[in-house]
């Protein structure tokens, strides 16, 4: 269990948070923290990883750390676009 | 020197395509010759279909299970209020071939439930699959069936002013599926059935907000995309699988992706060769088997995926009590496990219940009289691509190729 930093952009503000948090949480809790934080309004979020080789989807289920994130990393917070 | 003298004048026919044949790798021939399957005629769907047919793309399966609504009518160019209450599957392919650019347009629909009742011999016959769905469990349907059969997947969804599009092409890329999260499939599953096996009828779908702009946007790009996917062969750039773009119009901030194949996805399987037959599911079991038993020299078992199971019996999600089906397991509904008794009396506790089923189909099952259902009762649907494992469990893949011609007699 490691601290890390992480930078967390919302989807549509653009607006960046700044979040310390344990490496081993998984991104869904993550999220949920957000959005009782008031970061993010109630509804359903994806994430991407921004990577030198591009952005990389990220596994809502999985740890940070098994997602590939590390310290510093930026998320960008994508809306649920389940309608047709 | 006399001066010339016009006898008569011709002026060229403008052919309604020339604006995009100007473009230098453009190859209208292919599109005319494509065959693309859109799944879903709502928002999306409809202005993904304008696009085809305005494209001049040759030939369109339309695959809906709803009805007309008034609310559907601000979202939908193909719709207008004398066809509330149509269906849209086959409101969408009339408008389609009144649009299309071609009077030899070739449109087909189909008006039923894509997850069970559409066969994975449909998708064998086109090029590009482009899913303009509102639920992750047809989605996935979906995507299994490009898998199944190798088609590139073009998904389009939206939210308010956002809208998504994924590419994929398995097994050049991920597909579909290993960009959801397994939380998201158990919970799409608890919604849609009971037990994880018999239907809810009335599912609380949300009624997500959406605007047609959003859905103009999206099927603007995943027509786009299908264009690049059937040019690739003349195409200078590559078309990109296995990546999702999101586009939030709030803000205007785009983020393309990657989406990592995933070790452990559960659609990451494909069909072997497959074999056409003259059959349709109108042939009994018990003659299906005997002809792949002739053709081969020994005897096979037909295996039908889960999402097919075959009920026998279940037991009464109240008293318990044993109730025969010998039905699919999609066309029972949660409250058809009742017994006679418990439904006069209103007793209707949602118990868990047992139940008993089968997913091989032999001469020597247990259930003989299974054997003299047809496959359309036992709940193939037409034109599936049917697996079939002999002792050594080696698979062979039989096609109900004779029911292509009812299923896209225009396409065809
Ligand atoms: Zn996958
Ligand atoms: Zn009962």
């Amino acid at each position: 269990m490691a601290k890390m930093t992480v930078s967390v952009v919302h989807p549509s503000s653009g607006n960046s948070v700044e979040v310390e948090l344990d490496s081993e949480v998984i991104l869904h809790n993550v999220i949920f923290q957000l959005r009782e934080e008031g970061f993010l309004k109630a509804g359903n979020y994806g994430a991407a990883l921004k990577t030198s080789n591009g952005n990389v989807a990220l596994d809502n289920e999985k740890s940070l750390s098994a997602n590939g994130v590390t310290n510093y990393a930026k998320i960008l917070i994508t809306n649920a676009t389940q309608a047709g | 020197m006399d001066k010339i003298k016009i006898i008569s004048s011709h002026i060229a026919e403008e052919s309604p395509v020339d604006r995009q044949e100007r473009i230098s790798w453009w190859r209208q021939d292919i599109l005319r010759k494509a065959k693309i399957l859109v799944v879903g005629a709502g928002a999306t769907g409809n202005e993904v279909i304008k696009n085809l047919a305005l494209l001049g793309v040759g030939n369109v399966f339309i695959c809906d299970m709803d009805r007309i609504d008034t609310s559907n009518l601000s979202r939908t160019v193909l719709f207008s209020k004398d066809d509330v209450g149509k269906k849209k599957a086959k409101t969408a392919a009339e408008r389609a071939a009144e649009m299309s650019v071609y009077p030899d347009f070739k449109v087909d629909y189909f008006d039923g439930d894509v997850v069970y009742e559409l066969g994975d011999g449909v998708f064998r016959q086109f090029d590009v699959v482009i899913g303009c769905l509102d639920n992750l469990n047809t989605r996935l349907s979906v995507n299994k069936r490009c898998c199944l059969l190798q088609k590139p997947y073009v998904d389009a969804g939206i939210s308010e002013l956002a809208c998504s599009l994924n590419v994929f092409h398995y097994p050049h890329s991920s597909c579909y599926a290993c960009g959801v999260s397994s939380r998201d499939v158990a919970e799409e599953r608890r919604i849609r059935y009971s037990c994880d096996v018999f239907k809810k009828r009335a599912i609380e779908e949300e009624k997500v907000p959406t605007v047609q702009i959003s859905s103009a946007i999206v099927a603007a790009l995943a027509v786009q995309e299908a264009v690049k996917i059937l040019h690739k062969d003349v195409l200078e750039t590559e078309v990109c699988f296995g990546k999702r773009y999101f586009f939030q119009g709030i803000n205007n901030n785009f983020i393309d992706m990657i989406v990592p194949k995933k070790e452990e996805c559960l659609y990451h399987n494909s069909y072997g060769d497959i074999i056409e037959t003259e059959f349709t599911n109108k042939v009994r079991l018990r003659d299906f088997l005997e002809y792949v038993k002739e053709k081969n020299g020994e005897e096979y078992t037909l295996e039908v995926g889960s999402e097919l199971k075959f009920v026998i019996s279940a037991n009464c999600r109240s008293c318990n009590k044993e109730i025969k089906f010998y039905k699919p397991a999609h066309r029972i509904y949660e409250e058809d496990v009742y017994c006679e008794e418990c439904q006069k009396a209103g007793k209707t506790t949602n118990g868990y219940t047992d139940y008993k089923y089968v997913l091989d189909f032999c001469h020597d099952m247990e259930e003989k009289d299974i054997l003299d259902m047809t496959l359309e009762e036992i709940g193939i649907p037409k034109l599936h691509i049917l697996s079939l494992r002999n002792k050594d469990d080696k698979y062979i893949f039989y096609e109900l190729s004779g029911d292509i011609k009812n299923v896209m007699p225009n396409i065809y």
